[in-house]
């Protein structure tokens, strides 16, 4: 017979008791088995929380590319690997070391060895395998070897816009131009590009335009070869926007070799160094005059005798000796002229004017090469009189272009700028310099300065150039020298609604055969920007509009260059 | 009738953790192939970025360039060479064009000699 179960634990009469716990417990974990059951149904039924984990956003973002103007690549990362070592975790060095010098001829035996020595958990053998080599190293099998992945910033298109881009160092660090920019006054900028949700980055799109940009380099080189000078730079702006559509300064380097770039006279001459700008800034100086209403196209100055102020005698490169009317002065760049009407304007005036238009201060655009203009420390009449044509003071060769194009777009200055830009964001920032009226004026001697000045070889055929040379003298050893200029011209195109700025440079070339000895601007810098409006204004949309004279002479010119050729073959 | 209900109990929990361990196994292969398609996806965005590198690089301004006075008779536009709409009646060269004969079809001999 069974006993029953209560009897034999001897709870007896507390039986009932017994049964009412069970229960309760029994109720308890069912309730717990719930409460689990619940939440397990709610964590797979409801969509996940999105949020990355910590550690995830403090993940290094990559560089962004950049792309010009019309997309095309100008700066990408690339993944590559890198071979590293952890020495602790190292048993042979000896036939590590032999194993890897054997297979991979660049790796020096002796700094190998003393770096696998270190006691040290983690140290880089070599920066950029190629998948070859990694291969090779990693069929090896060595222990406490191995790859990582790093990215290496490739620059596909070589020197072309090599000053703007900059360079990076070998751990992606931006180190010069837009690169730094980047990383560094940029970088709310990169952040504003990069898309957390895909961990994707947009393009940092240049206002630079590649085919532009290759244009002016390569008549540059062409100029520098012909003129034999030393050095050369040049950049052709946008009027309307203040966009840089193409930037060059040569000798130049190859950002995938950012070595070169340290090498003396790469440096970026356009916005990274000062120049006095000679006569170009005749045309500031013009622009101050008549839209002060100092005087009018029909005021005459009196160049027939050397302006003497205290020890000083300002004279004309080519003397006219009688005078002068405004548009005269402008056309036989006479300095008297120009150093008369700044006088009339007066000391004050002239200052504020060229603070006005930014010439006293240092301009920032994107890129971090940006001096400082070198002003005089005191503010005389001799100050006034020799800044009115450009010397005396020196500032970024592309300040000079920014004003330049501030005086022939209506008068409004607008610092330039390498990301591409429209017109609506560029009249944001624009500042009003001079009246339209005077912007009006100042086309017109542009215009007649290539027509009949100094600057005549800047018309390319059809295309209304306007323009402006200078031919500063170089300061050697403290002094003003006869023999080393530096030449430089401004001009703009099509005159009768400027639409592109372009300002070359050239730095002491010399005569040659076809100039008959002279070395001056209107012999090498203008008839370089000749070719160069004739080469990209097809390109930038520009319709070329002859005149019958111009036609006439294109024909003969094309009738001989066809019969020069046939007579050729 | 308890018996009954435990043996029904331990062979539901015996299924429960059979389907689940197969559940558990086929996510993960789900997973593994995920992540190797993920990884083949990264792969190939990366080729691709590296070729579009390598477009630019031969796409270079200077390098077409160079091809170009190898290969091509192309020159520079001249003003000379573009006409105005309104004038294109009277500016365009009189060429004397080869009639052909009405039973021919150039076309078609074209192809033929494709074919």
């Amino acid at each position: 017979m069974r006993k029953a179960p209560a009897d034999l634990l001897g709870l007896g009469s507390r039986d009932l008791a017994g049964r009412r716990r069970i229960r309760l417990v029994m109720l308890v974990f069912s309730l717990i088995f719930l409460v689990i059951a619940g939440k397990l149904a709610w964590l797979s039924l409801m969509p996940r929380d999105e949020k990355l984990p910590a550690g995830a956003e403090q993940q290094k973002m990559p560089r962004p590319d950049i792309v010009d103007r019309n997309g095309e690549v100008l700066a990408r990362d690339i993944r590559v690997a890198s071979l590293y070592a952890e020495p602790n975790k190292l048993i042979d060095i000896d036939e590590a070391v032999e194993l890897l010098t054997a297979n991979v001829p660049d790796l020096d035996a002796r700094e190998l060895r003393r770096k696998l020595s270190l006691d040290r958990s983690f140290i880089w053998l070599k920066r950029q395998v190629s998948p070859s080599e990694q291969q090779l190293i990693h069929d090896l099998g060595i222990p406490g070897i191995g790859f990582r992945d790093e990215t290496l910033r490739v620059y596909p298109r070589g020197r072309l816009a090599a000053h703007v881009l900059g360079y990076v160092d070998v751990d992606s660090h931006g180190l010069a131009g837009i690169e730094k920019y980047l990383d560094g006054r940029g970088a709310l900028f990169t952040a504003s590009l990069a898309d957390p949700a895909s961990r994707t980055l947009e393009p940092v799109q240049l206002s630079i335009d590649s085919r532009i940009e290759h244009a002016l380099a390569d008549e540059l080189q062409k100029a520098i070869q012909h003129y034999r000078a030393e050095a050369g730079g040049g950049v052709v702006l946008d009027i309307a926007t203040g966009e840089v559509l193409a930037m060059a300064s040569l000798p130049d380097y190859n950002p995938n070799r950012p070595l070169e770039a340290q090498q003396k006279d790469a440096g970026n001459r356009m916005t990274g160094g000062v120049y006095e700008l000679g006569s170009v800034i005749k045309a500031v100086t013009f622009a101050m005059a008549l839209d002060l209403g100092v005087c009018d196209f029909n005021s005459r100055y009196d160049a027939r005798f050397p302006l003497v102020i205290g020890h000083s005698r300002i004279g004309d490169f080519h003397p006219e000796g009688r005078f002068l009317t405004v548009p005269e002065i402008f056309t036989y760049s006479s300095n008297i002229g120009t150093a008369k009407m700044a006088l009339d304007v007066g000391i004050e005036r002239h200052q504020a004017f060229l603070r006005k238009v930014g010439l006293l201060d240092r301009m920032q655009t994107e890129l971090p090469e940006a001096a400082a203009p070198l002003l005089p420390a005191r503010w005389s009449t001799i100050t006034t009189v020799t800044a009115a044509f450009g010397h005396g003071f020196a500032v970024q060769p592309l300040q000079g272009a920014a004003v330049a194009a501030a005086l022939l777009n209506g008068g409004e200055l607008m610092t330039p700028t390498f990301l591409k830009r429209d017109r609506e964001a560029a009249a944001a920032v624009a500042v009003r310099i001079i009246k339209p009226e005077t912007s009006r004026k100042l086309r017109d001697l542009f215009r007649l300065n290539v027509e009949k000045g100094t600057a005549t070889k800047a018309d390319a055929p059809g295309l209304r150039v306007g323009g402006k040379t200078g031919t500063a003298e170089k300061v050697i050893n403290g002094r003003y020298s006869k023999n080393h200029r530096l030449n430089s011209f401004v001009g703009a195109f099509p005159m009768d609604d400027p639409r592109y700025l372009v300002l070359l440079m050239l730095d002491e070339p010399q005569a040659v055969p076809e100039s008959m000895g002279f070395a001056t601007a209107g012999w090498n810098a203008v008839p370089t920007a000749a070719k160069l409006i004739a080469r990209i204004a097809p390109l930038l949309g520009v319709e070329p509009a002859l005149t019958a004279d111009e036609r006439d002479k294109l024909e003969k010119a094309t009738a001989s260059a066809r019969t020069a050729s046939r007579t050729a073959h | 009738m308890l018996r009954v209900l435990n043996i029904i109990l331990v062979l539901t929990v015996l299924a429960a953790a059979f389907t689940i361990y197969s559940l558990e196994h086929e996510t993960r292969r789900g997973e593994r192939r995920i992540a190797e398609l993920k990884r083949g996806i990264s792969d190939e965005q990366e080729m691709i970025r590296l070729l579009e590198a390598e477009w630019s690089n031969l796409t270079r301004p200077r390098r077409i360039e160079q091809l170009a006075h190898q290969h091509l008779e192309l020159k520079p536009l001249s003003p000379l060479q573009l006409v105005e709409a309104k004038d294109v009646d009277s500016k365009l060269p009189l060429r004397p064009v080869a009639e052909a004969p009405p039973d021919h079809d150039p076309i078609a001999d074209m192809l033929k000699v494709l074919q």
